[in-house]
């Protein structure tokens, strides 16, 4: 049996050329702090994805601290901006705001240079607090930032503030940031934009509203970023009862509180929100996107 | 004048005595030394020799309490003395003064008392009786004490009687409405109130404790069954006890094993976890190989911004 070149070694040289590619490095000490850092911080990752905050955090603080040891600013700002983001992740928005001071004092020990990720977590931080001004402040000085993601989130940051606020004019600026973006959009600045059109038309034309935060909803939904998904439900819910559609509204409440409940690991309560009156599922739905009340008080 | 009356008798008595003078003036000096060794036996000398101690006594300001002149003075039931007399100074206040037996001195000190008793307790002529004290030596030129009125028994008697009033008498009042709640209480009890009335005058609580004394039987009665199911248990866990004594010995040995096993658990973690991580880069890797198809991916240490939601 005559066995051609093509079909039989062709594939074993293949492999072979791949494995002689990856050449043996020899370890050096340094190579194994850097792994071991970045093994904290893969570790804190894939917990931060599953939704463990907690082995997380863990994770985050031991690469912290390995990056005190290490000297490393980068190294520092990375880690402390990881482990703020988990905390606020698991609505502690007043320990998250404490991380990033300790990160703050730490790199500018080392190196002094702006830090645009610790103040937009700080921004998120102020904002979840209720401290919408300060949070404004902070949001408004990364939009000039060429990061699009840092400068997306700031301006979705910025809007939701100045909503709060009633300030239109900021409100107007964050969607104007968001639409110097370079087209198409990806899924989560359109959710971004739409949820801040939805927002400033909720007034003038609720019934254009409920589209743009229907589609915010759904947008955050397709991203799994569900926190997000379920303030675009909790506007789409307040600008469905303005215009009178209580029972809609209800739905929509009962969906977002649902939701909250899941994500708050409130599991318990889930099976009695049908029974709940609208006023109550507000408070449950809400409690999502404001932090306890011990929180606030300890920051005052 | 005798004798000459003698030479004027020229008649010769009819009895003529010798040395009559004589023997009388004998008589005469033997009746005086007698006397005189009587006085000195009644030590009538002893006493001119040996003055009395002068003591002065202090009287309460609640007067003599029955002390008069010639008043008896005792020191440890003893007779020791009497009272002299009893004087008021210009200040108001009374003493008496006192001859004392000279042998009583030793024992009457600066810190003795004198008690003014009665010689029957609460009746008859009230005495000094002088208190032994331990103190400096009275000075006997100018000895002075106080005197205070012995406690009256009858005083303390109505005292303690008053006190046994005072504490009787709640006793007596709660006891006489204690009575009435009780005597209320049989009263109602013999009407038929309450449910010790009804025990009395009504049987259905005794019926309905026969009903229940009946189902406590049915009960025992079922649990009869599974008291001997629990005995067949408890024969079983017996047995399982036995087995486990008899591996106890092996326990050491397996411990041993264990911790021998287990010793090396921490490291193994730490080299799983590392070839874990290499092994994950290294599929990230071979991702990335043009020739399957992947494309270069760069990993981030941060968190994507998109994470930090409002």
């Amino acid at each position: 049996m005559r066995v051609t070149f093509r079909n039989s070694y062709f594939p074993v040289v293949v492999v072979l050329l791949a494995l002689s590619a990856c050449g043996e490095k020899k370890a050096s000490p340094t190579l194994y702090k850097g792994l071991m850092w970045e093994q904290f911080i893969t570790a804190g990752h894939d917990s931060f994805m599953l939704g463990r905050y907690e082995t997380a955090q863990t994770q985050y603080r031991k690469a912290f601290n390995l990056a005190l040891l290490h000297d490393s600013a980068s190294g520092l700002e990375e880690a402390g901006y990881n482990l703020a983001v988990t905390q606020l992740a698991e609505n502690r928005p007043q320990q998250a705001l404490k991380t990033i001071q300790t990160t703050r004092k730490a790199v500018l020990l080392r190196k002094n240079k702006p830090l645009p990720y610790l103040l937009l977590v700080e921004a998120a931080a102020y904002d979840r607090l209720g401290y919408n001004e300060k949070a404004e402040h902070c949001a408004e000085d990364l939009l000039k930032i060429q990061d699009i993601d840092i400068a997306a989130r700031a301006a979705l940051i910025l809007g939701v503030s100045a909503d709060q606020l009633g300030d239109e004019f900021r409100l107007k600026r964050a969607i104007a940031r968001l639409d110097q973006l370079k087209k198409p959009l990806s899924p989560t600045h359109l959710a971004d934009w739409n949820e801040l059109r939805a927002r400033l038309l909720k007034k003038d034309n609720p019934a254009q509203a409920i589209v743009f935060a229907e589609q915010a909803a759904q947008l955050r939904q397709q991203a799994g970023a569900y926190r997000d998904m379920v303030r675009a439900l909790i506007l789409e819910a307040r600008i469905t009862e303005m215009m009178g559609l209580h029972d809609k509204a209800h739905r929509l409440w009962l969906r977002a509180a649902q939701s909250a409940c899941v994500i708050s690991g409130k599991l318990e309560t889930i099976n009695k929100l049908e029974t709940m009156d609208t006023a109550t599922l507000i408070r449950i739905a809400s409690s999502i996107t404001e932090p306890e009340l011990s929180q606030t008080q300890a920051l005052h | 004048m005798m004798f000459q009356f003698r030479l004027k008798q020229k008649v010769k008595p009819l009895i003529a005595l010798r040395y009559v003078d004589e023997w009388v003036g004998f008589l005469v000096f033997l009746s005086i030394a007698i006397c005189i060794g009587a006085v000195i036996e009644a030590g009538v000398l002893r006493d001119w020799l040996t003055p009395p101690a002068r003591l002065r006594v202090i009287l309460p300001s609640s007067g003599v309490g029955g002390l008069t002149v010639g008043g008896d003075v005792q020191f440890m039931g003893a007779h020791v003395g009497n009272i002299r007399s009893i004087k008021i100074n210009p200040s108001g206040s009374m003493y008496a003064i006192v001859d004392l037996d000279p042998q009583t001195k030793p024992f009457v000190r600066r810190d003795s008392i004198a008690l003014i008793r009665r010689q029957f307790i609460v009746a008859g002529a009230s005495y000094l009786e002088l208190i032994r004290g331990h103190g400096k030596p009275m000075n006997w030129s100018y000895a002075v004490i106080t005197a205070k009125q012995a406690p009256d028994p009858t005083k303390e008697i109505i005292a303690t009687l008053e006190s046994i009033k005072a504490e009787v008498m709640p006793v007596l009042a709660s006891a006489r409405h204690m009575m009435a709640q009780l005597d209320s209480t049989i009263t109602n009890m013999h009407e038929g109130k309450g449910t010790v009335g009804q025990l009395m005058t009504s049987d259905k609580l005794i019926r309905q404790a026969e009903q229940v004394m009946a189902s406590l039987n049915d009960v025992i009665n079922r649990i009869k069954p599974i008291e001997e199911q629990a005995s067949g248990v408890m024969e079983n866990v017996k047995a399982v006890s036995g087995d486990v004594r008899k591996t106890t010995p092996h326990l050491p040995k397996i411990a041993h094993n264990v911790e021998v096993s287990t010793g090396d658990l921490p490291a193994l973690l730490t080299q799983a976890q590392v070839s874990l991580y290499e092994l994950q880069k290294l599929i990230a890797q071979l991702r990335g190989l043009w020739f399957l198809g992947g494309q270069k991916s760069v990993s981030h240490n941060r968190l994507s911004p998109a994470e930090i939601q409002p």
